[in-house]
């Protein structure tokens, strides 16, 4: 393939990335990491760059223009900015080959010239996109290993809304025990209700019940296991709305809270900065009022958001595909996969 | 019994320091180390001013090619401690680098003879204490892997870290107002307790098009000029019994330290535990800003574990000081970044390492 194709061949499908975030059509943040970091592979193939540094430029300000096309969404930002990491350790690896050297934080106000050009960076990095291509593919299935460590024989595992990766953790956890679990529909969308037809094909015993009714039921419950939209910098959630209610309920019940996380969903952002605030997403209200009652809504507003800020406190254990943490452990996770600001 | 007579110093300690050139000059004068019979060198210190502390001087510092912009360095005892370890560095004349280091640690150990200290010296004992210790930490770390016959090699080594982790104790404000910054929004009602020289600097700092209003809980009006120039401030000076009806207007909490402990607790003027207890009982987040080399080996478990010579007032002999455990505390902002509590154990394993 010529060079032109190849950079057209990414900045085609940049476009129509961004294109499908401002259009509103959200897709799940894995399909849209998988899709980001197909993106920067073909950029990384291609022959715009020379050297480290315009590599890191280039993420950086796709990350800012991916992000500004729809602000609610993490998932390609934190992709980019975890290679900006990478290629970072790759440069530095290749450049001190066979001399013994550390990145002492501290140096960090030692300016590293990135601009060198290494020959080899370009097989590096590549290497690097196949390697986190691999851990997102197999995401959920890393995380569900780890279920029958969690769930023990004969518990009442609860859970809200409907995720895939719980999906899996919990049909892993029924190969090896008996379990029950109990299905919080979660308004507005109920999605609960598929999570319920799926995991009682898997002949897993499942309850569904309706938001109101978690407080009732807590006293039973023996864990909540639920995933999360973000991941945030200071170990808090930005989950679906519903979440921080039940999981208030959980707290005043001492139910213990697993949060199951794919890597690509933990985002280096605190909430409650001036700049950063929790962005949510408004979706149409139709779930909640018909639109054939137009006539009395006129004087009504009606919002659906989508997503609930959960505090650290009410989380007991993250569980990410590269293993288990405290919530007051995230700072180092973030040391380890993002650059410091 | 009169006052004791401090010999003066004849370089006078309430100007600004002039610009640093090669190496900084230092407010103390240190005797170069001799033929080892001789005592060790006694630096001698400032006398404590007759007059009221004037205002810590801040003036921009165009470090040798180094910066593009100029950046504000205040000159606070921190940094002319520091300034003083590296001038008994660069006049060491002895042989062995262990008498280098000794001279390093007895110039540190020196530093705590505060007589009679001033508030700004006695607020800043603990922030030497540590910061020499890191320090000697830092010019020390790396010397294992020079093999050299004389002590200049080293000296030189020495000298290097120690300038590196000067110019990092310069930068530290500046680091921690860009962090802090992000945390205050347009309309937000701050309480600030105490006049922490690195609060108020950060509130200075943040851009003008952002409204916001400082409650400062001071028992005098000190800070009544220190936002002269800043419009986009509304200040009111609060007392500390105020703090309780105040707290449910406030939006966050701000605090300094005098040193933060080895779980993430922070010493600070007394009056901020019950804050503290306060902001958490009604959900206010409480932010700290603090330099890293605040960062102590100090860890109480509770108020009394605090040495009493930080705790109390030499000549009032009222608390001066008290321990907020790290549960009350949201982050940290130091120049390493936005920390909660449970991050400053790892940052000290780092520091120590």
């Amino acid at each position: 393939m010529t060079t032109a194709s190849k950079e057209s061949q990414y900045m085609a499908l940049l476009q129509q990335l961004e294109t499908s975030l401002k259009r509103g059509r959200y897709v799940r943040s894995h399909e849209l990491a998988t899709r980001t970091l197909r993106l920067a592979e073909k950029y990384v193939q291609s022959d715009s760059w020379k050297n480290a540094e315009e590599v890191m430029q280039w993420l950086e300000n796709t990350a800012d223009r991916l992000t500004k096309a729809a602000v609610s969404e993490s998932a390609p930002s934190n992709v980019l900015k975890r290679l900006i990491k990478t290629v970072q350790e790759d440069f530095m690896t290749r450049k001190n080959k066979g001399k013994l050297h550390t990145i002492s934080r501290l140096d960090s106000d030692a300016k590293v010239d990135y601009s060198e050009e290494l020959p080899d960076l370009r097989s590096d990095i590549l290497g690097a996109i196949l390697d986190l291509s691999s851990e997102l593919e197999n995401g959920a299935e890393s995380i569900a290993e780890d279920a029958e460590k969690h769930i023990n024989a004969n518990e009442v595992i609860m859970t809200i809304g409907r995720s895939r990766t719980v999906e899996a953790f919990l049909k892993r956890a029924a190969k090896v025990n008996k379990l029950e679990v109990i299905i919080v529909k979660c308004g507005p969308f109920y999605q609960g209700k598929d999570l319920a037809k799926i995991l009682s094909k898997s002949k897993i015993k499942t309850t569904v019940v309706n938001d109101t009714a978690a407080f009732s039921l807590m006293s039973r419950v023996d864990k909540i296991v639920i995933g999360t939209h973000t991941v945030l910098a200071n170990g808090g959630l930005k989950a679906i709305a519903g979440c921080h209610q039940i999981l208030l309920t959980s707290k005043y019940f001492n139910v213990p809270v697993l949060v199951l996380a794919a890597s690509y969903k933990l985002s280096p952002e605190y909430p409650f900065s001036a700049e950063m605030k929790i962005t949510n997403r408004f979706v149409s209200p139709e779930e909640l009022i018909d639109y054939k009652n137009g006539q009395m809504i006129d004087n009504v507003q009606v919002y659906a958001p989508v997503f609930d800020y959960v505090p650290p406190e009410l989380v007991s254990l993250f569980i990410f595909n590269m293993g288990s943490h405290a919530p007051s452990y995230i700072h180092r996770l973030l040391h380890d996969t993002y650059t410091q600001g | 019994m009169g006052r004791k007579k401090h010999h003066k110093s004849n370089v006078p300690q309430s100007q600004p320091k002039p610009l640093p050139s090669s190496v900084p000059s230092a407010s103390v004068n240190v005797d170069p180390g001799g033929p080892s019979i001789d005592p060790p060198p006694q630096p001698s210190l400032p006398p404590p001013p007759q007059n009221p502390v004037p205002p810590v001087q801040l003036k921009p510092v165009k470090m040798p090619g180094a910066l593009e912009d100029p950046i504000l360095v205040a000159e606070t005892p921190v940094l002319a401690a520091v300034r003083a370890l590296l001038r008994v560095i660069e006049t060491y004349n002895g042989s062995t680098v262990n008498g280098l280091i000794s001279e390093l640690k007895s110039a540190a150990n020196a530093n705590n003879v505060v007589k009679q200290g001033t508030p700004v010296l006695t607020k800043s004992k603990l922030a030497v204490d540590s910061a020499c210790a890191q320090f000697i930490r830092y010019a020390t770390l790396t010397l294992s892997s020079i093999e050299a016959e004389d002590v200049s090699k080293c000296r030189e080594q020495m000298m290097c870290e120690g300038l590196k982790y000067l110019k990092r104790c310069e930068r530290s404000i500046e680091k921690i107002s860009r962090w802090a910054v992000t945390l205050i929004f347009d309309g937000a009602r701050i309480l600030v307790h105490g006049d922490s020289f690195v609060v108020l600097e950060t509130l200075r700092c943040v851009p003008k098009n952002i409204y916001f209003s400082v409650f400062i809980v001071l028992d005098n009006d000190k800070v009544a000029t220190f936002f002269e120039d800043n419009y986009n401030i509304d200040v009111r000076v609060v007392r500390d019994a105020e703090v309780g009806t105040l707290m449910e207007s406030m939006d966050l909490v701000l605090v300094g330290a005098e040193a933060v402990s080895k779980n993430g607790g922070i010493i600070n003027r007394v009056g901020t535990l019950p804050l503290a207890i306060c902001s958490r009982e009604m959900h206010k987040p409480m932010y700290v800003l603090a330099e890293s080399f605040k960062f102590s080996v100090l860890y109480p478990l509770n108020q009394e574990d605090v040495p009493e010579e930080i705790r109390e007032d030499e000549i009032t002999k009222r608390i001066r000081v008290d321990y907020t455990p790290p549960k009350y505390i949201t982050f940290l902002v130091t120049d390493r970044g936005l920390l909660t509590p449970t991050a400053v154990c790892d940052e000290l394993i780092e520091l120590y390492t």
